[in-house]
């Protein structure tokens, strides 16, 4: 199943900018299932949700096989900012039965200002409570 | 459209550039070698000569040199000041594998030192600093008493054995107005422009009293005519101000190495360009080069840092003689900062730091005895000049608060350690830096 390349618009837009995202990916990828997307939707949003309010047991939930060391500098990550605000683009989605990979673009805004805006890939896998990130790259 | 508004108040801020004024023509330079008038120091006298000439009571033997080399100590001081940091207090570095940012140390970095830290590509930080030195003195002699002994042409045992001795007030006092932009270039390298308005403002009073070793009583060989009196002495004064642009100086600077999540080594140079007028005291005259090393740490809330360059100068009119236009090399020196700031919380950071200067077979001036010629052999005290290197160091204590957003507001104080050189016992310091 491949159900990449069509531009959208996201995250902190809220869920009608997101279904507006999703709505062609559906179109066009006959083998994605309703299913995924709605996992999709709901997982960026809980991924986005976590780095936000700096929830630690959420971004576990969403990635569960983050490591000590890992939780130990998003530990660091979180109390070195006051405020972190992310908006996510998806700008493609290729999946593979239970494995999807997904392209994003985020524009970060760190304390009040913008800092960053970057490419960034999650590769997504099925956990027993439904899809989680099984990996983050650039 | 974000970037030029935050271009368009970049430019803003480092080109609000007064013209440049003075209340005198004199240019500030020229104040002290030319306080007794352009032919040097006369007194009047009245006693003709054997063959019944005029008696030139002429007491320009030595001090013409002597202002000049003091001129040039005074100006190479005041043109090599140390500029705050021109760098942003808030860097980020982004975790990849998790997708979040940590800031890459928690204090806001040092404020007369640079960081290994570089802003991050495209980022922008601009800033204003104003700090106001008013001199004290130089080498441990108090710039409100210069001593200094003048001889007689010819000076010899009798009545050429006369001597004038002054008492100078230098008031020498400079403000700089420093706006700089730093823009991230790359991930690890940064360009910065620092763009500084001086005030200057000096002010010369000498009094000068004849002491007749050799004439005793005899008034008439050297006196000062106070209004038909013979009178022995008189107040020389000048005054001058300025304001105009100085040196500006450009910083590019790459981290060339990080290690840890905290730690770095930064490679950075400094060019100054002689933008400022040297004849008014506003900028050294001189290209100068600085390569310079920089080097953090990050250990949780506290980071230590150290800076270590070479500042090498071209020539000047300062190092010179600014009356004959003669130019000379403005001495090269050895800079260096070592300290460490802690942040305090998120919104605070304190910043000590030892500020360092050896300065490379420079002109210096020290204080000696003059014994005069007469029977008693009399002493005066005189000042005299001689080449040689010195260190300079001053403690800079401060902060750096974090009102809002990525405003910093940063308060600094110079505090002088020794008294080499031309000293200011404290340098107060006040700058807002933001980075965008």
């Amino acid at each position: 199943m491949r159900c990449g390349g069509v531009p959208g618009a996201g995250g902190r837009r809220g869920w009608l900018l997101a279904a507006v995202l999703l709505a062609p990916l559906a179109a066009q990828a006959a083998t994605a299932t309703k299913a995924q997307e709605d996992a999709l939707r709901h997982l960026l949003a809980s991924y986005e949700r976590a780095i936000e309010t700096k929830d630690l047991p959420l971004f576990r939930s969403v990635k569960p096989n983050l490591s000590a060391e890992e939780e130990k500098r998003l530990r660091k990550a979180f109390d070195s900012t006051r405020t972190h605000d992310v908006t996510i683009t998806v700008e493609a989605l290729d999946c593979q039965e239970s494995r999807c990979v997904v392209r994003l673009a985020r524009r970060d805004t760190l304390d009040g200002s913008i800092v960053s805006s970057f490419p960034q890939t999650l590769r997504l896998g099925q956990g027993p409570e439904g899809l989680v990130i099984e990996e983050i790259g650039r | 459209m974000m970037q030029r508004r935050v271009l368009a108040l970049a430019i803003a801020t480092v080109l609000v550039v007064p013209t440049v004024s003075r209340a005198q023509s004199t240019k500030l330079a020229h104040l002290v070698p030319t306080i007794y008038g352009p032919e040097g120091l006369f007194v009047d006298s009245a006693a003709p000569l054997p063959d019944g000439s005029t008696h030139s009571a002429h007491f320009n033997n030595a001090f013409h040199a002597r202002f000049s080399q003091f001129n040039a100590a005074l100006a190479s001081q005041l043109s090599s000041l140390p500029l705050p940091a021109p760098s942003s207090g808030f860097t980020y570095t982004m975790d990849a594998t998790l997708g979040v940012f940590t800031r890459s140390t928690q204090s806001f970095g040092p404020i007369m030192a640079e960081r290994a830290e570089t802003i991050g590509k495209n980022k922008w930080a601009v800033g204003f600093a104003v700090q106001h030195f008013s001199f004290d003195g130089i080498e441990g002699i108090d710039l409100g008493e210069l001593p200094a002994v003048f001889t007689h042409d010819g000076a010899a045992p009798g009545g050429r054995a006369d001597v004038v001795t002054t008492s100078t007030n230098v008031k020498a006092s400079l403000t700089q107005q420093i706006g700089f932009v730093t823009y991230g270039l790359g991930e690890r390298f940064d360009a910065s422009i620092a763009v500084p308005i001086v005030i200057a403002d000096l002010s010369v009073t000498s009094d000068a009293t004849i002491q007749r070793l050799g004439t005793g009583s005899n008034t008439i060989v050297h006196y000062y005519d106070t209004g038909g009196s013979l009178g022995s002495t008189r107040e020389y004064a000048k005054s001058g101000h300025a304001t105009g642009i100085g040196d500006l100086t450009l910083r590019l600077k790459g981290q060339a190495a990080r290690w840890g999540n905290d730690n770095g080594l930064a490679l950075a140079l400094d060019v100054r360009m002689p933008t400022g007028d040297e004849e008014d005291l506003l900028g050294s005259g001189a290209w100068g080069v600085r390569p310079f090393v920089a080097t953090s740490f990050g250990l949780g809330a506290f980071s230590p840092h150290l800076n270590l360059g070479y500042q090498w100068n071209g020539d000047s009119l300062l190092a010179g003689n600014v009356v004959t236009g003669e130019k000379a090399d403005l001495a090269d020196e050895l800079a260096y900062v070592v300290g460490a700031d802690v942040a305090v919380g998120q919104r605070l950071t304190l910043c000590a730091d030892l500020v360092g200067r050896y300065v490379i077979d420079a002109s210096r001036v020290a204080t000696t005895t003059f014994v005069g010629l007469d029977t008693a052999a009399t002493q005066f005290p005189d000042i005299k000049f001689e080449q040689g290197s010195y260190n300079q160091s001053s403690l800079a204590l401060g902060l750096k608060a974090n009102p809002a957003g990525r405003l910093l507001v940063v308060f600094n104080v110079l505090l002088k350690l020794d008294d080499h050189g031309l000293r200011d016992k404290v340098t107060p310091l006040l700058a807002l830096d933001y980075t965008f």
